[in-house]
C-alpha cells in the first residue's frame, strides 16, 4: 500500500515541480519576498518587522497560489484529458490513489515554501534580524499546516466542482471565509440571535478555521500563541480535519465514475 | 474454452444532473457477452453505440445500472484480477514534462513490479513498443504515434493475461497501424486474450478473431471473423448490414 | 461484515469530527483570550474596508505596517504641519487597530505627539492604549513617565525616563535627539559632545547619524570642548 501512495505521491510532485507555471510562481515568490528589502526601506525604523511581515505575507499567499495551481493542473488533466482512467483501472484502491495525491500536492507546497523561507532567512540576516528566530520557523510551519488543510479541502471541493474554475473559487472561497470564521462567531455572540449564531456554527465548525494557523500576525505579540499548549491544540486540529476530509474525499471518489 | 470475461446482462444508463433526473440516456442495454482466452476480441460500431461504456463498465470506471461482469474468475473491484489486465485509453495522455522512462516507472510501481526487475522490464517493453531509444525522452517531445506506444507501452508493462484497447490506431498513420498490429498479434501469439474497439475494419479484420457490433446500446451481433469473410466478403459489408440495427 | 465495517468507520469518523470541533473550540477560546475585544470584526468595521480585507486574507501585520509608511508620509509632509497634522492619532490608531502588538508604533506615535507637538492628552491616550494591549512591554511605561513629566514641568524625572528608555534597542531615534538637544540646554559641552559621539558611534538611524555629527562639529568649532581629538577618536 505504501509503495502504491508513494508512487502517486512521486508522480504528482514530479509533473508539479516540473510544470513552467509553478516554476513562474515561485520566480515570482522569490522576487517578491525580495522586494520587501526594497519597501522595508519606507518603514523608518521598523525595517526589520516589515521584511518580515512582508516575507511571511509572500510565503502565505504564494504557498495557497502553488495549491491553487497544483489543484487546477490535476483537475483538468483528470477531467479534461482523462489521464486518471488509465491508473483507476491498475491494481490501487482509490483513498490510495488520493492519498499519494495529497501527499504529492503538499509537498510541493513543502518545497516551495522551504525554498521562500530561505530567500527571507538571508534577508532578515541582512537586515540586522535574527533569521532563526523561532517565531517566525514556526510561523512558517503553520502557514504550511494551514495550507495542508486546505489542500484536503481542494481535494474535497474537486469532488464536487464539475470544472476547473469552479474548483478553484471555491477555494477562494473557503480561504477568505476560514480566516473570517473566528470573527464572524464573536459577531454572531455581539448580535444574541440564535439563527444568526447556529448559521455561524455550521460555518465555523465545517469551515476549516485559517486564524488559528495564522501564527505570522502575531510573531510580534506576547500574548501567549507560541506555547505548546496552544499549538498542540492547533496541529491535532489539522491532523484531525485532513483525516476527516480525506476520508469523506476517497468516499466520493470511490463513488466517482470516469 | 475457458473464458476470461463474463458479461450478463449489463445495462449502463446516464442519469442527467438535473434537479428530477428525468433525462435518461441509455448508454448499454441487456449486454450478454463471453470472451475466451486466447482470443482477439473486436468491438465494432457507429458513434455513440456504446462501445467505450461497455469497456469503461467491463473495467469500473463506470458503475453499471445492472447486470454483472466477471474477469478472470473474480470481479473487477478486485485488486489480483486488475493486476493481471492492461488497459489502454483512448488518446492517452500523459504529464508532458515527464520522461518515458519516468512515465512507465510510476505505473510500474503501482503495479507492485519489484525493484531488481522494474527496469528490465520498462526496457523491455519499450523495446516492444519501438521506442527503446526514446526512454530519456520527455513525453512533449514524442510524436502523436508515439506517445500513443507509451500508452501501449503501461498497458502491458505488467505481462497482463487480458488486455483492453480503446481505438489503439486513433491517430496513427498507416505505417503506425501495421506496428500497432503486429505488437498485438505477437502479444496474441503470447497467449494474451484481447479485447479492443476500433473503427478501423480493414485492420479489424487482420487482427480479430471474433468480433461483436453493437448498436444503439444493444448488441446486435456476434460472429467468427472468418465466418464474416466467407459469408460478406469483407468486415465492411457485414459492419454496414449490421451496425443501423439498432439505431431507433 | 461490509455492513460492521461500514458502521465502524462510521462510528470512528463521527467521533473524530466531535473531537476536531471540541479542539476548534478550545483552540479559539485561546485566540479570543489573548487579543482585545476590539481585535475581532465588529458591526463598525465597514468604516475600515481594508482591515475587512486584511483580516479575510490574514495579514493584519503587513496591513499594520503599510498603515505605518503611510502614517510616517503623511508627517513627513510638511504640508500637513499647516493644520498642524490634526489626523496624526487617527492614523496611530489605524495602525493599531490592524495590529495591537505593533509596539513600535506607539512609541513612536506618543513620542512625536508628545515631544515634538506637545500634545501630551492624545500621546498618553496612545500610551495607554499600548498599554492595555501589550501589558508585558513594559518600555512603554518609562514613556508614560516621562511624557506625564514633560507635562508637568519636571524636566528632571522626564530626562531620567527618557535616559532609561534609550537603553531598550528599540527606541525610537528622536529620543536621541531628544536627550541631545535637552543636554546641550544644561550640560557642559563635554558632556554633550561625549553624548554625540556615542550617539554617531551607536545609532541605527541615519538622519539622528547626520544630525549627531553636525552637532559634535558644531561644538568642536566652537573651541568649548577641552579634548577634541579623544572625542574624534571615539
Amino acid at each position: 500500500m505504501m509503495r502504491r501512495i508513494m508512487a502517486v505521491a512521486g508522480y504528482i510532485f514530479k509533473q508539479s515541480f516540473r510544470n513552467r507555471i509553478l516554476n513562474v510562481l515561485i520566480i515570482f515568490a522569490v522576487f517578491a519576498i525580495g522586494f520587501s528589502l526594497a519597501i522595508s526601506e519606507l518603514a523608518q525604523e521598523a525595517e526589520a518587522k516589515m521584511v518580515v511581515d512582508f516575507g511571511m505575507f509572500s510565503i502565505n499567499i504564494f504557498a495557497f497560489l502553488t495549491l491553487v495551481l497544483s489543484m487546477a493542473v490535476q483537475l483538468f488533466e483528470e477531467t479534461e484529458l482523462k489521464t486518471i482512467s488509465m491508473i483507476m483501472v491498475k491494481p490501487i484502491r482509490r483513498y490510495e490513489y488520493m492519498i499519494g495525491k495529497y501527499l504529492g500536492i503538499i509537498a510541493t507546497v513543502l518545497m516551495n515554501i522551504v525554498l521562500m523561507l530561505a530567500v527571507l532567512m538571508v534577508i532578515i540576516a541582512f537586515r540586522g534580524g535574527d533569521p532563526w528566530d523561532l517565531r517566525l520557523l514556526l510561523a512558517a510551519l503553520y502557514s504550511f499546516m494551514g495550507v495542508s488543510i486546505l489542500a484536503s479541502t481542494a481535494l474535497l471541493l474537486s469532488m464536487i466542482a464539475t470544472t476547473v474554475p469552479g474548483c478553484v473559487i471555491y477555494l477562494i472561497f473557503v480561504y477568505a471565509l476560514g480566516h473570517l470564521t473566528i470573527h464572524l462567531k464573536n459577531l454572531a455572540a455581539l448580535t444574541g440571535n440564535y439563527i444568526v449564531k447556529a448559521v455561524v456554527d455550521v460555518i465555523y465548525y465545517v469551515v476549516p478555521n485559517m486564524e488559528l494557523f495564522n501564527l505570522k500576525d502575531k510573531i510580534y505579540s506576547a500574548a501567549g500563541l507560541f506555547t505548546p499548549g496552544y499549538l498542540g491544540l492547533v496541529s491535532l486540529y489539522s491532523v484531525l480535519y485532513i483525516i476527516i476530509t480525506l476520508t469523506i474525499t476517497s468516499i466520493l471518489f470511490k463513488k466517482k465514475e470516469f | 474454452m475457458e473464458s476470461v470475461l463474463e458479461i450478463k446482462d449489463l445495462t449502463k444508463i446516464y442519469r442527467s444532473l438535473d434537479f428530477w433526473k428525468n433525462d435518461r440516456t441509455v448508454g448499454i442495454e441487456s449486454i450478454n457477452l463471453t470472451v475466451n482466452k486466447g482470443e482477439v476480441f473486436g468491438l465494432l460500431g457507429l458513434n455513440g453505440a456504446g462501445k467505450t461504456t461497455l469497456m469503461k463498465v467491463i473495467l469500473g470506471l463506470l458503475k453499471p445500472t445492472s447486470g454483472s461482469v466477471t474477469m478472470l474468475g473474480g470481479s473487477n473491484d478486485d485488486i489480483a484480477v486488475r493486476a493481471r489486465i492492461g488497459y489502454l485509453s483512448e488518446l492517452p495522455y500523459f504529464p508532458k514534462y515527464l520522461k518515458v522512462h519516468e512515465v512507465l516507472d510510476y505505473f510500474a510501481e503501482v503495479l507492485g513490479i519489484p525493484g531488481k526487475i522494474k527496469d528490465i522490464r520498462i526496457n523491455e517493453v519499450l523495446e516492444t513498443v519501438k521506442l527503446g531509444k526514446k526512454s530519456k525522452i520527455q513525453v512533449k517531445n514524442l510524436s502523436k504515434g508515439m506517445q500513443g506506444r507509451l500508452g501501449l507501452a503501461q498497458a502491458i508493462i505488467n505481462d497482463p493475461d487480458l488486455l483492453f484497447l480503446d481505438e489503439p490506431m486513433s491517430g496513427l498513420d498507416p505505417l503506425g497501424y501495421k506496428e500497432t498490429r503486429d505488437i498485438i498479434l505477437d502479444l496474441n501469439k503470447r497467449g494474451k486474450t484481447i479485447f479492443f474497439n476500433s473503427h478501423i475494419l480493414s485492420e479489424v479484420e487482420k487482427i480479430c478473431t471474433r468480433v461483436a457490433v453493437l448498436s444503439g446500446g444493444r448488441l446486435v451481433d456476434t460472429q467468427a471473423v472468418e465466418n464474416i469473410m466467407a459469408k460478406y466478403g469483407s468486415m465492411e459489408n457485414y459492419f454496414i448490414e449490421k451496425a443501423p440495427a439498432g439505431v431507433k | 461484515m461490509k455492513a460492521v465495517k461500514t458502521a465502524v468507520t462510521a462510528a470512528l469518523l463521527a467521533a473524530m469530527v466531535v473531537c476536531m470541533c471540541v479542539v476548534n473550540n478550545m483552540a479559539t477560546q485561546k485566540v479570543f483570550a489573548s487579543e482585545p475585544s476590539w481585535y475581532f470584526l465588529s458591526p463598525h468595521s465597514y468604516k475600515k474596508f481594508n482591515q475587512i480585507l486584511g483580516v479575510s486574507f490574514g495579514y493584519r501585520a503587513m496591513l499594520s505596517d503599510f498603515e505605518y509608511i503611510s502614517f510616517l508620509q503623511y508627517y513627513g509632509d510638511r504640508s500637513n504641519a499647516d493644520a498642524r497634522f490634526k489626523d496624526l492619532l487617527a492614523r496611530i490608531d489605524d495602525i493599531t487597530d490592524a495590529d495591537p502588538h505593533f509596539t513600535f508604533a506607539y512609541t513612536y506615535g506618543s513620542a512625536i505627539l508628545a515631544f515634538n507637538l506637545k500634545r501630551y492628552d492624545e500621546a498618553i491616550t496612545v500610551i495607554k492604549k499600548g498599554l492595555d494591549y501589550n501589558p508585558q512591554f513594559w518600555k512603554l511605561r518609562f514613556y508614560l513617565g516621562a511624557i506625564i513629566y514633560m507635562q508637568k514641568g519636571d524636566t528632571k524625572q522626564y530626562v531620567r525616563l527618557l535616559e532609561e528608555a534609550l537603553k531598550f534597542d528599540d527606541h525610537p531615534a528622536m529620543i536621541e535627539r531628544l536627550l541631545g538637544n535637552i543636554y546641550e540646554t544644561y550640560k557642559t559641552p563635554d558632556e554633550c559632545a561625549a553624548y554625540w559621539a556615542q550617539i554617531y558611534k551607536n545609532t541605527k538611524d541615519k538622519d539622528t547619524r547626520k544630525h549627531a555629527k553636525e552637532r559634535l562639529l558644531l561644538l568642536i568649532s566652537s573651541k568649548k570642548i577641552s579634548d577634541p581629538e579623544r572625542i574624534l577618536q571615539q
